[in-house]
């Protein structure tokens, strides 16, 4: 036996035979399996109504209530229609998860806990003083899971149900099924183009401040893109990509979670102190905050405050939440593999090898489409499956019957695939836990994060004020 | 049957190019969840296991992102020998 047959496998994907896993399958990770639990809800959901009947017993959610009591009788009463929605939940949850080598003896208990504090929230948001008291769904779930999670030692178990990006991404996928295909197509393009101005100047910002501060190009590169693109995923994506060192990468995401979670507050009460209209407010939100998780959350409140603030903020609720979902996803999240393989060509043709003398391959265009966000194939096809269902009814009778039996239940469901988000990052946001940063880096991202926002506002409120105003309407 | 020498040094020689990438590589840690652990604040509005990460896994002995076909001089295979087919004499 020689020194190397000696050395055994490490707990890593490996399978025998030195053959590593392949994380690039279609049940291989939680993009994929957002597509195929998303469009399966769907596919449920319109095969339901097309049989005549809806989901609408499923997808149940607490009606309004001014009295406790109220309250208490409608939750005794929907009891069986909680009960089955969180079974339904966990099985296609559980199933994606164990594909993924997750541990469902943790997850299941984890995810009844989520469940239950959610329940909770949804009463708290559905009494009918929650907006005096600015007590919008996705703030008191993400306020209420930050404050448990700094003063309370979690136990490791429970952190197996908090799955931040795969509830995320099945919302999106979800909320293609709200979003006429048609609407993607008139907007897309305008999406882009603001995103990739606003994008490219916020790379370069934070790039050159980066570099201006003395820090390493690769560091530069993860900072610029974690702000620029999409945030968490983008940094672990390009820190992946030009081989940054792990506390760069540790460092970079601290960040992101750091701004992502104060934007989460500001950019709906600044929307709504500047008196911004919905479509406009979800533009911005979606040109300047930094995480998927983190927009939804501020959209959706944005779309609640303006749902309970009585016609004085126009456009409709639902449009914050849309304009968001083009700019982001649309405008920004598909770009990271093209981002990805930019850096890592840049990184291995023109910048230093490394010191410890590691030697990296020869880059491959396969980087753009490894590294693709899958659920945003899941959110066009849904998008499209509803519109062509859609097609065939009068808008009448679209209203009348369409509405009620197909896309509620739908929007009921991803709301609570957001609201299991949205507490999932309150509880996974342990601020003690988080790398120190340094001044140098905070700088650097910290001025990419004023440009970004300053040139996210003019773009949405003065140069495509008009365009984003119509989409809301 | 025996292979000429010829034909069992380029064997070998073939052989070890491969098994010296990090994707078999005992200090390349693959496992999602580890990464997850040791990358702070990954799971908040990130993860693992998703798309983004690509087959990135990280060097725990350069703590730096690398991926499967990258290598480096300090290479320490991960699984026998025997199972990678490489004739040891």
């Amino acid at each position: 036996m020689n020194q190397v047959t000696r050395e055994l496998p490490q707990g890593g994907e490996v399978a025998a035979g030195g053959a590593v896993n392949s994380r690039r399958g279609p049940f291989s990770n939680e993009d994929w399996w957002s597509v195929w639990v998303g469009l399966l809800l769907v596919a449920v959901a319109w095969l339901t109504f097309a049989s005549g009947s809806s989901i609408r017993w499923l997808a149940s959610a607490p009606a309004k209530w001014t009295s406790l009591a109220q309250a208490g009788t409608d939750l005794a009463a929907h009891v069986p229609n909680y009960v089955a929605l969180f079974v339904v939940f966990a099985v296609i949850f559980g199933i994606a998860l164990a594909v993924l080598k997750q541990r469902l003896a943790h997850f299941l208990p984890a995810f009844l806990i989520l469940f239950v504090v959610s329940l909770f929230i949804f009463e708290t948001a559905a009494w009918t003083q929650a907006s005096h008291y600015n007590l919008e769904a996705p703030l008191v779930a993400l306020l209420l899971g930050l404050i448990v999670s700094n003063l309370v030692r979690l136990p490791a178990w429970f952190q197996a149900g908090l799955r931040v990006e795969f509830f995320i991404k099945v919302g999106i996928v979800l909320l293609g099924a709200t979003l006429p295909f048609t609407l993607l197509v008139w907007a897309g393009p305008v999406a882009v183009g603001q995103a990739t101005v606003v994008s490219l100047l916020t790379f370069f910002v934070i790039f050159f401040t980066g570099r201006a501060l003395g820090l390493d190009r690769r560091f530069a590169a993860v900072l610029g893109v974690g702000g620029a693109v999409c945030g968490v995923s983008a940094a672990i994506a390009i820190a992946g990509a030009v081989r940054a060192k792990r506390e760069q990468a540790s460092v970079a995401i601290t960040l992101v979670v750091l701004w992502a979670i104060v934007m989460i507050f500001v950019l709906p009460f600044a929307s709504h102190a500047l008196g911004l209209s919905t479509g406009v407010a979800g533009a911005w939100i979606g040109t300047s905050e930094f995480a998927d998780a983190a927009g939804i959350a501020a959209a959706q409140a944005y779309g609640d405050i303006a749902r309970n603030a009585g016609g004085a903020i126009a456009g409709a609720p639902e449009a914050a939440l849309q304009n968001f979902t083009l700019m982001k996803v649309v405008g920004r999240d598909i770009w990271i593999g093209i981002w990805a393989f930019v850096l890592a060509w840049v990184a291995t043709t023109r910048w230093d090898a490394f010191e410890d003398g590691v030697q990296v391959k020869k880059v491959d265009a396969g980087e753009i489409w490894a590294r693709f966000p899958k659920f945003v194939i899941g959110f066009v096809i849904a998008s499209a499956l509803i519109t062509w269902i859609a097609s065939s009814y009068s808008l009448a009778d679209y209203r009348k019957v369409v509405t009620p039996d197909l896309v509620a239940p739908i929007t009921a469901l991803r709301t609570w695939a957001f609201t299991f988000c949205f507490l999932s990052i309150g509880l996974t946001t342990r601020l003690g836990s988080l790398s120190k940063t340094g001044w140098k880096p905070f700088l650097a991202f910290t001025v990419g994060v004023a440009i970004n926002i300053v040139v996210g506002y003019v773009m949405s409120v003065h140069v495509f004020a008009g365009y984003w105003d119509s989409v809301g309407h | 049957m025996q292979a000429p020498p010829m034909v069992a040094a380029n064997t070998l020689h073939l052989a070890q190019a491969v098994v010296s990438r990090c994707a078999d590589c005992h200090h390349r840690l693959a496992d999602r969840q580890a990464i997850e652990q040791r990358v702070s604040g990954l799971a908040v509005f990130g993860s693992a296991y998703g798309a983004s990460i690509g087959e990135s896994g990280l060097c725990v002995l350069h703590d730096r992102l690398v991926s499967p076909d990258d290598h480096c001089a300090r290479f320490s295979a991960a699984v026998p020998i025997d199972a990678l087919g490489i004739n040891e004499s």
